[in-house]
C-alpha cells in the first residue's frame, strides 16, 4: 500500500490528484498529511496501515514551500521559516517515520519535486532551497537505508503541477517540452511513481528521474 | 599562513564580508582577500574571529572584526552596516559559517530536532540573512554572493546527512538566486571544497580512516590547504575575471567529484 503525504496549503492537491492517479491504475493508496515531528507522521503511517494494509512506500509530496510569490529580499523571518525551515523540518519528519515503518520489510520513498528547481528561477528561491535539500536527504538516505531493501528516489516534474501559481515562473526563453505535452499528475506521473515501485527498478536509488515532458534536461 | 598574492587576481577598492570567518577556510578567505588587496569585515561570532581580523592587519591588509551570530537577523543587518559605514560599500559577501555540528557524524534516524535546527539556522538562515540584507549594497556595485556548499551537499553523506542536506540546499537557493539578482547586476555562486579544516580534523579525529580515505580518493592525491588551494579560487571568483560566472557550483576538490 503506498502512502501519499501531502501539505494542507498545498494549492491542488497534488497528493490527492496523484494518489487518485495512483488508484486508478490498481494500486491501493491513500493520502495522509505531513507533519512536523516523526511521531506524527509515524501515527499517520500507522493509521494509513491499520485502514489499507501494509505500507510498501511512501511518497513525499512537498509544495507548502510553493505558496506565495516575490524576491527573496522581500521575504520576511517569518516566511522564510514558513517556507523553508518547515518544510524542511517535514520532510526530516517524513523521513524518519519512513525508515521507522519501512526497515523491516523494505519498500520506497519516493520525492516529487518541482524540475525547475533543479536550474533555478526568479521567485523560486524558498521552493528550490527546499527541494535541493530534500534531493540530498534522499541520496544519504538512499546511501544508507539500500541494505535494508529501501530505495529512495525523486521525480521532478513540471512545478506547475504541484503549484498552479508556479506557471508563471518559468525562465524567460526555457525550452519547450521536447515531447510536445506537459506530463500530468494523475496518468503520467503516477505511472512513473508505480513503475518506480516495481521489481524491475530495485536497482534504482538515489536517483532524480526527469517527467517534464523533456523540458530541463541537466547533467 | 602562506599564499600567493599573485594567484588571488586584484581585489583593490573592494570590500568583502565572509562568515564564518573565524578559522579553516573562513580565516584563509580573508587573508587571501585581503592581501588581494580587499578591505575584509571578517563576521564570526566568537573570539576567533577577531584574531582573524588582527592577522589581516598585521599581515598588513585592513579588516573590521564584527561579532556576528548569522543566525540572527538583526546580527547580520549590523554587520553589513558596519562594512558599508567603513569601507563605504559591500562588494561582496562570501557565506562560509556553517554549523558547530557539522562534522558530528549522525544518521538520519538520529537526528533530533534541536540539532537539525542549527544546521537549518547557520547555513541556510544565515544565508538568507546575508541575501537580505546585503542585495541592496551589493546591487549598488555589481556584486558578488558567495556560498560554501559541499560535496555532501550533491552526493549525500550517511554520516552527515543534515549537513549534507543544508548543504544541498543552499545549492538550491544559489542557482534560483542567481536568475532573480542576475538582472540587477548581482552573481551568486557556489564553492565545494575538500579542503583541511577544523571541522575535518575533527571528524579525523573520530574517524581515523576518514583522512587516509579521502587522500586515496582524490586523484591529486591529497586534502586542500584552505589558504593555497581554496581560498586564492574565492579571490578569483570576486574579482574582474569572473564578472560572467553565475549560478555555478565551483567545485574545488582535486578531481574527487566528477558528477556534475
Amino acid at each position: 500500500m503506498i502512502v501519499v503525504l501531502g501539505e494542507e496549503t498545498a494549492e491542488n492537491d497534488p497528493a490527492g490528484l496523484l494518489c487518485a492517479g495512483l488508484c486508478a491504475v490498481g494500486e491501493t493508496a491513500v493520502v495522509g498529511l505531513l507533519a512536523s515531528t516523526a511521531d506524527a507522521v509515524t501515527e499517520v503511517l500507522a493509521d494509513a496501515e491499520n485502514r489499507s494494509g501494509p505500507v510498501t512506500a511512501v511518497v513525499l509530496v512537498s509544495a507548502g514551500s510553493a505558496t506565495g510569490h516575490g524576491d527573496l529580499a522581500d521575504l520576511q523571518p517569518e516566511q522564510w521559516r514558513q517556507r523553508v525551515e518547515r518544510p524542511l523540518q517535514r520532510t526530516m519528519a517524513c523521513f524518519q517515520a519512513t525508515h521507522r515503518r519501512l526497515r523491516a520489510d523494505g519498500g520506497s520513498l519516493v520525492l516529487l519535486l518541482p524540475s525547475l528547481a533543479l536550474v533555478g528561477a526568479a521567485g523560486l528561491v524558498p521552493w528550490a532551497t527546499v527541494a535541493e535539500g530534500q534531493r540530498s536527504l534522499a541520496k544519504a538516505a538512499a546511501r544508507a537505508w539500500g541494505a535494508e531493501g529501501i530505495r529512495v528516489n525523486a521525480v521532478a516534474v513540471p512545478a506547475g503541477l504541484l503549484a498552479p501559481s508556479a506557471d508563471g515562473r518559468d525562465r524567460p526563453g526555457q525550452p519547450p517540452a521536447a515531447l510536445g505535452d506537459t506530463p500530468d499528475l494523475e496518468g503520467q506521473v503516477a505511472g512513473v511513481v508505480v513503475s518506480l515501485l516495481s521489481r524491475p527498478w530495485a536497482g534504482v536509488t538515489g536517483a532524480t528521474i526527469a517527467v517534464d515532458g523533456g523540458v530541463w534536461m541537466t547533467p | 599562513m602562506t599564499a600567493d598574492p599573485a594567484v588571488a587576481g586584484d581585489l583593490a577598492g573592494r570590500v568583502v564580508l565572509v562568515t564564518g570567518a573565524g578559522a579553516g577556510i573562513g580565516r584563509a578567505l580573508a587573508l587571501v582577500c585581503a592581501r588581494a588587496g580587499a578591505d575584509v569585515v571578517v563576521a564570526g561570532p566568537g573570539d576567533n574571529a577577531a584574531e582573524t581580523a588582527a592577522l589581516v592587519t598585521a599581515d598588513g591588509g585592513r579588516a573590521l572584526f564584527v561579532r556576528t551570530d548569522v543566525t540572527d537577523d538583526g546580527q547580520v543587518a549590523a554587520a553589513v552596516d558596519s562594512a558599508v559605514t567603513r569601507f563605504g560599500g559591500l562588494d561582496a559577501v562570501v557565506h562560509n559559517a556553517t554549523s558547530r555540528l557539522s562534522s558530528r557524524a549522525v544518521p538520519v534516524d538520529a537526528i533530533d530536532e534541536a540539532s537539525w535546527d542549527d544546521h537549518l539556522a547557520v547555513s541556510l538562515r544565515g544565508a538568507y540573512h546575508c541575501a537580505r540584507h546585503g542585495l541592496v549594497h551589493l546591487q549598488a556595485r555589481h556584486g558578488r554572493f558567495i556560498v560554501m556548499t559541499s560535496p555532501a551537499g550533491m552526493e549525500g553523506s550517511v554520516a552527515l546527512p543534515a549537513y549534507g542536506a543544508v548543504k544541498g540546499a543552499l545549492r538550491g537557493m544559489v542557482k534560483s538566486l542567481a536568475v532573480e539578482w542576475g538582472p540587477l547586476g548581482v552573481t551568486a555562486v557556489c564553492v565545494s571544497p575538500l579542503a583541511r579544516t577544523p571541522a575535518l580534523d575533527q571528524a579525523s579525529i573520530e574517524n581515523p580512516a576518514l583522512e587516509p580515505r579521502l587522500r586515496a580518493v582524490v586523484p591529486l592525491g591529497y586534502v586542500g590547504d584552505p589558504a593555497l588551494d581554496i581560498a586564492p579560487v574565492v579571490a578569483f571568483l570576486l574579482g574582474d575575471g569572473a564578472r560572467y560566472i553565475s549560478g555555478q557550483t565551483i567545485v574545488v576538490d582535486g578531481g574527487r567529484y566528477t558528477g556534475l
